[in-house]
């Protein structure tokens, strides 16, 4: 996950789009973790 | 519909009409009219894309498909993150810097005229028919539940909203898709409120849930591996499974969100990469969550119709074509034994000293005796009407999924809250048709009258032609709807195949302009041209049933097939532009 060169811009929040990535990632990875739970526990 | 209902969805329409006029006011060049003069800071990219994504079919048939197959319908989004990421890095930064107005200008100057005019021909093609479509399954669905003029009905739903898009343009479509959203997301968690607050006492949550898991719509994760002949296998016909949610999925949205002029057009109309990417991310976070509330809403309504009177068939319009078949008499007398089952039912399941309750409802192990009767018999009941409607004598359509949260909200809502939600399937239909349409726009403009017109224009010339393109697009786009009423339920399906079709070998050429430098334009042009023949070829024989694939696949299949074809021809061709 390069940056790219001509992107200068202030990242929000992080200091770096690639937080920005891992938390993307992160959050579908606990998504299906919560899903696959609720799907284990209520059927 | 009640006068207060009439009155609540005129008001709702007639505000976005005049929100988007009074907010499209724009520089009279094609910079404020497709672009918003650059200006549209992240949050409105992001209700911009969600707001363009979500259609009236997506609000009309995702509770129904929870209702009737479970919650596993939101596995289909698990690529979208994933290509959310992807998009920011490749896609976005080399769009900003090089200031295009659709995602094909790039093309040209990364290949040659004839990529960029393929591939924007393709996407004009496939998002000219499918809007069609998609203006004509929710007019189809409102029209036969609440018995409207179908015609009228159609041009209210993809015509009224010509009026802010020709005028105001991209600012137009952000800001009216903007309110559009808080409506959407108020009207339906005001539904969800009263599907809770009209259940008995001591049901809530955690019985709404276990209910739901009972009954087999708490199945969110699948695998898709099926038992055989005593082998577990890979079923590749199956849509929506953790597999091709994930893989299928992917591939489906980084064509969508990252080739798709619908979709781009969107996001370029930032100030900034940064505004951009936020809008992007933003929308991989909170796109799976909503889809799974908005797929939840499924499963409450099917707790609601446990405890109350469940209709025969969701769709009346097809009972009313049973009323005037053969099966007239046969059906009047089922009727009246389903109503009086139902009766018998919902005194039964309405006393909390039933066997097992409230589970008992949808378990039937826990069933008593009496209620297991009834249930196996109202089954037997639906069954025997669904086929009743497959007798080409009849020629009706036996699958009501897409009926069921709009029954639910007609016969259930009180007064003015039916023309709320009315007017939600209205705006959410608005908001995606008035982005494809300044989209269909623009590659026109763009891609084809400047890039092949010898005639200079002004900047006031080209804004008032672009003017004229948004009028004549939407205008093909409500015929190709008033035209393929024929087709019935299957278009929505149509429209996601459509899609499948041809993003797959678009996104393939971008993914060979990104990652594959030393691979000029000839090789790509060819390679596109066979294998979209090749996907057309594999759609065919699927459809004649001589294949077994999920349409998901095509978009794998047609990127794949670009990116090794291309390669495969680099070395017999000579560049033609370096």
């Amino acid at each position: 996950m390069d940056q790219p060169e001509d992107d200068k811009e202030r990242v929000p929040l992080f200091g770096n789009w690639n937080y920005w990535y891992v938390l993307v990632i992160g959050f579908l990875v606990f998504c299906i973790a919560v899903f696959y739970y609720l799907t284990k526990h209520f059927s | 519909m009640s006068a207060i209902d009439w009155i609540v969805l005129a008001l709702t329409l007639t505000l976005i009409i005049a929100y988007g006029l009074y907010k499209g006011r724009a520089s009279k060049d094609l910079d404020g009219y497709f672009l918003s003069n650059r200006q549209v800071p992240w949050y409105m990219v992001l209700l911009g894309i969600m707001g363009t994504q979500a259609s009236a079919v997506t609000f009309l048939s995702a509770p129904g498909q929870a209702y009737t197959d479970g919650m596993r319908f939101v596995q289909y989004y698990f690529g979208l993150p994933l290509a959310m990421v992807v998009v920011c890095i490749s896609f976005v930064p080399v769009f900003h810097r090089l200031r295009v107005y659709t995602a094909y200008e790039f093309l040209e100057q990364r290949f040659d005229l004839k990529t960029r005019t393929l591939t924007s021909f393709l996407f004009l093609l496939q998002r000219g028919l499918s809007t069609g479509i998609s203006i004509s399954a929710p007019s189809i669905i409102l029209s036969s539940l609440l018995g409207w003029d179908l015609f009228w009905t159609t041009v209210v739903m993809g015509g009224l909203l010509i009026i802010y898009t020709v005028t105001g343009g991209a600012k137009a479509v952000a800001y009216t898709q903007q309110l559009q959203m808080i409506i959407i997301f108020g009207g339906l968690s005001i539904a969800g409120y009263i599907v809770i607050h009209r259940l008995p006492k001591g049901i809530g949550w955690p019985e709404i849930l276990h209910m739901g898991g009972k009954a087999g719509k708490m199945n969110i994760i699948t695998t898709g591996f099926t038992d055989k002949g005593g082998h577990r296998h890979f079923d590749w016909n199956d849509k929506y499974n953790l597999l091709s949610g994930i893989i299928g999925g992917f591939f489906l949205a980084l064509s969508y969100f990252g080739t798709d002029q619908s979709q781009v057009g969107r996001y370029i109309t930032a100030p900034s990469v940064s505004e951009s990417r936020l809008g992007l991310l933003m929308n991989g976070l909170v796109k799976i969550p909503m889809q799974f509330l908005i797929l939840m809403l499924g499963v409450m309504v099917f707790a609601f119709y446990g405890f109350n009177k469940e209709p025969l068939f969701f769709n009346q319009s097809q009972l009313k074509l049973l009323e005037h078949s053969k099966y007239a008499d046969s059906l009047a007398t089922l009727s009246a034994r389903y109503d009086a089952l139902e009766a018998q039912r919902i005194v039964a399941v309405r006393s909390p000293d039933s066997a097992g309750w409230p589970y008992a409802i949808v378990d039937p192990t826990l069933i008593d005796s009496r209620l297991q009767s009834i249930t196996r018999e109202k089954a037997q009941y639906k069954a025997t009407v669904r086929r009743w409607l497959d007798d080409k004598a009849v020629g009706g359509d036996s699958n009501d999924t897409n009926y069921i949260f709009l029954r639910f909200v007609t016969d259930y809502l009180p007064k003015g809250l039916v023309g709320l939600l009315i007017a939600v399937i209205f705006l959410a239909a608005w908001g995606s048709i008035s982005a494809t349409l300044n989209s269909l726009a623009s590659c026109t403009i763009c891609d084809f009258h400047r890039r092949f017109s010898t005639r200079t224009l002004t900047g006031r010339q080209e804004y008032r032609l672009s003017q004229l393109y948004t009028l004549l697009w939407g205008i093909f786009c409500v015929a190709v709807a008033q035209l393929v009423y024929g087709l019935g339920n299957s278009l929505i399906e149509a429209v996601n195949v459509l899609g499948s079709l041809f993003y797959g070998v678009i996104l393939g050429v971008f993914l060979v302009a990104f990652y594959r430098r030393r691979v000029p334009g000839t090789p790509v042009f060819v390679a596109a041209l066979i294998t979209e023949t090749g996907v057309i070829v594999l759609n065919v024989l699927e459809k004649k049933g001589m294949v077994s694939l999920s349409f998901l696949w095509f978009n794998l299949i047609g990127a794949v097939g670009v990116m090794v074809l291309s390669e495969l021809l680099r070395p017999l061709m000579r560049p033609q532009k370096q």
